[in-house]
């Protein structure tokens, strides 16, 4: 049976069930965020979460700060709870506790309704984390039309017509999209990341590739160390392959130390001079 | 439900949001569909391109003229200006601020100027030595289509990034003048020849114009230059006392 973390969305303000990222994910993801093709990285993300998510349907409702918001769970829950920085001969630790906490507790209103000729047109986050054209934005942020109390979602409907009602749109509810990204990138501007290394904050913004860019420099990992371990438990500590894949990175480490420990007891025990006829203390080997 | 329904309804919405213009040429009324966002960005993807954006803005807004234009009027370069400043005042206003910042301005008179304009008053006979030159206004289909393929050579020979900018210009300048070329009376011997530009494709109207001496075509600017003033009328606002002439480019399309 699967472990849950429970993800309340500051955005949909309901909750989600999402299953633990597995070491065999994360070690995937890496492969990917070394290709460095944001393209597949997001596509792998989208797969993790398809994945992991109770309702792989709830997907479709997830916008991408949502998405930004539980990968960084998964990160902090199942990774390690803190992001290490080898930067400058110094390493550096950033917990994501608080950072977490400031993403999980926006409280703004993210979504817009606006009204032309008869026209409601929704506006929300977009769910990419991939945006390389402002131009693209209108594709990216119209949720549904509503024309003489009929809805039509665009998460149910083909991209083709999906792109033909867009085009159609009256020009003018463009400039309605333009202040609603500029007032969604004032307000996310509160949240910050902070990088000690450099001493520099990264504004948050769904608009640009920011979310991505902190996502990968989550999860970045050695991949080497990776399979070091992969190899290591399956060799001398003997554990199948499916074991660890299905493990979290976290609960291997945490058997990688307990293994360690053990040698080193183990290591103690064999140095230290044998005492004939002393019996030994309850509780002590 | 039909999902089509949408677009249907957003097509029926547009088609009874008709936007109301003059043809100067063809003295009537005439009724623009709005703008769409698709075309908004159309114009917003003209900028993109600095040296080629004059050619690619023309371009697009003739197609959208072309498009949202309901009848079939002969209408030429001069009908334009009113058009796009109706079709930028039903999405954005009539109030514009300019480059600067500065200057805001309100055309909302300018739409309703409604004075016709006999093209064939505009057209000239320009002479030189064995050589007698027509010029006319030419229609928006015709600037359209000159218009690309100017930006079609322009693109191939910006790829080739042998082309420095002035040369481009330069280029520019050829297609603009044979836009405007009516006929060409050569005189040879006492025989006169006359060649109707109509019958030309583009590239030989290119090579005709590219072989006349300079003080023809520098004639023929000047003449070129009287049009495009009528052309501009439409498009000139008082500030501060002074004539100012708005540029259509995409900042005008783009900001309020």
């Amino acid at each position: 049976m699967s472990f849950y973390l429970n993800y309340e969305s500051p955005v949909l303000k309901k909750s989600f069930k999402v299953k633990e990222l597995t070491f065999n994910q994360f070690r995937d993801l890496n492969k990917y965020i070394l290709s460095n093709n944001n393209t597949f990285i997001e596509t792998f993300f989208d797969e993790i979460l398809r994945n992991n998510l109770e309702d792989k349907d709830n997907l479709k409702q997830l916008c991408n700060y949502d998405k930004f918001c539980i990968l960084v769970l998964l990160r902090a829950v199942n990774v390690s709870p803190e992001l290490e920085i080898f930067e400058k001969n110094k390493n550096f630790k950033v917990p994501l506790k608080d950072f977490l906490n400031k993403c999980l507790n926006f409280s703004h209103d993210t979504t817009k309704i606006i009204e032309h000729d008869n026209i409601k047109i929704k506006l929300e986050l977009p769910s990419s984390f991939v945006i390389n054209n402002l131009l693209d934005l209108t594709d990216m942020v119209i949720k549904s039309v509503e024309i003489d109390n009929s809805i039509l979602n665009f998460s149910e409907i083909e991209s083709s017509l999906k792109k033909e009602i867009i085009e159609t749109l009256p020009a003018n509810i463009i400039f309605d999209i333009k202040k609603f990204y500029e007032n969604l990138v004032n307000v996310f501007n509160e949240l910050v990341f902070t990088l000690p290394s450099i001493n520099e904050n990264v504004n948050l913004n769904p608009f640009d590739s920011s979310l991505l860019e902190i996502l990968k420099l989550l999860f970045r990992a050695n991949l080497k160390n990776i399979y070091e371990m992969q190899y290591f438990m399956v060799s001398k500590m003997h554990y199948t392959p499916e074991y660890i894949d299905n493990n979290t990175f976290v609960e291997n480490v945490l058997l990688l130390r307990l293994f360690e420990d053990e040698l080193k007891k183990q290591d103690e025990l064999a140095k230290k001079p044998k005492q004939q006829g002393m019996p030994l203390m309850p509780g002590k080997q | 439900m039909s999902n089509n329904f949408v677009l249907d309804k957003l097509k029926q919405i547009a088609a009874n949001n008709k936007v109301q213009s003059f043809a100067r040429t063809a003295n009537s009324e005439v009724a623009l569909t709005p703008l769409t966002i698709k075309q908004q960005k159309d114009i917003i993807k003209t900028a993109l391109d600095v040296v080629l954006s004059p050619i690619t803005f023309a371009i697009a807004t003739s197609e959208i003229v072309k498009e949202n234009i309901q009848g079939k009027l002969n209408l030429t370069i001069l009908d334009k200006p009113l058009f796009l400043l109706a079709l930028r005042a039903n999405s954005l206003g009539t109030k514009f601020t300019a480059e600067d910042n500065k200057t805001t301005f309100d055309f909302a008179e300018n739409l309703n100027q409604k004075n016709a304009i006999d093209t064939s008053k505009l057209a000239e006979t320009l002479s030189f030595p064995g050589l007698d030159i027509t010029t006319r206004v030419p229609t928006i289909e015709e600037d359209y289509k000159i218009n690309l393929e100017c930006k079609k050579v322009l693109e191939n020979k910006k790829s080739k990034e042998e082309e420095k900018v002035k040369d481009l210009i330069g280029e520019i300048y050829i297609y603009e003048i044979i836009k405007f070329i009516d006929s060409i009376k050569l005189t040879v011997d006492g025989k006169v020849e006359e060649v109707k530009f109509n019958v030309l494709s583009i590239q030989q109207k290119v090579e005709t114009v590219e072989n006349l001496p300079m003080a023809v075509t520098s004639t023929l600017i000047e003449s070129i230059a009287k049009i495009r003033a009528v052309e501009s009328e439409p498009l000139k606002v008082l500030v501060d006392g002074k004539d100012v002439t708005i540029s259509l480019d995409t900042s005008f399309f783009t900001k309020e």
